[in-house]
């Protein structure tokens, strides 16, 4: 897995992960999470267009920090999904939750 | 295809990169891959993360339309079929977060069998070939 994060002008922010979150990765993810949620950012979107791989683990770290943020009156949300996730998400019944509305 | 492994923290990937290199020997969808692939990260991850096992066997078989997975481990017991399932029902925000790999697991593929004798567990994940999941009860 590899992350491009990639700030944007009005407190929003777009992290790209690619290729396959599992094992490690889904540790790596949770701490570019944390580094992003210090900053002064009022939306995060998760791109996982690339992604073909996401494990409870993965899941489990877009759950808490989606919890997290929505306390704090900030949000985090998936953008955009591959085949893949789309169907782990569903499977999981986490897609509706945490899918950008207009997708 | 037969493997045995120490449990390590790559065992997961290590063991589907195995996985993917049989099924790449054999015709199989990609749909079925996904499936399993995603299954045996799921157990092998729980392997290292809660059962003490140190050491851990795959056998990877294609009989008919079914490829099997067989995995034993020599950790402690656990039947993965025992475990609550998962209630999507629960509203999102109060829903536990635990739990979601064996859901995973039942989710994906058509059959799972555990036994456990002579200090070895052994999980077996069965996929029809023209399948696309279904739950196991």
């Amino acid at each position: 897995m590899s992350t491009f994060t990639h700030l944007e002008s009005g407190g929003s922010c777009e992290i790209i992960v690619d290729r396959r979150i599992d094992g490690e990765a889904a540790n790596l993810l949770e701490i570019d999470l944390l580094a992003i949620t210090r900053l002064t950012v009022q939306t995060v979107y998760i791109n996982l267009a690339a992604c073909t791989f996401i494990c409870s683990a993965g899941i489990r770290v877009l759950l808490q920090y989606h919890r997290n943020m929505k306390k704090e009156h900030k949000s985090l949300l998936v953008s955009r999904v591959s085949t893949e996730v789309d169907t782990i998400l569903e499977l999981t019944g986490f897609r509706e939750s945490l899918l950008e509305k207009h997708l | 295809m037969d493997i045995e492994s120490p449990v390590t923290e790559t065992l997961a990937i290590d063991m589907c990169r195995h996985l993917e290199t049989f099924a790449a020997s054999i015709s199989v969808s990609p749909q079925v891959v996904f499936c399993l692939d995603h299954a045996l990260a799921e157990h092998l991850q729980n392997l290292f993360d809660h059962s003490d096992a140190t050491l851990s066997k795959l056998r990877l078989q294609s009989l008919q339309d079914k490829l099997i997975i067989t995995v034993r481990d020599n950790g402690t017991p656990y039947n993965i079929l025992n475990h609550p399932p998962v209630d999507t029902s629960i509203p999102f925000l109060e829903r536990p977060i635990g739990g979601l790999g064996i859901h995973m697991i039942r989710k994906l593929l058509d059959e799972v069998c555990y036994t456990s004798a002579d200090r070895w567990n052994t999980v077996t994940f069965i996929k029809n070939n023209n399948s696309t999941g279904q739950e196991v009860s």
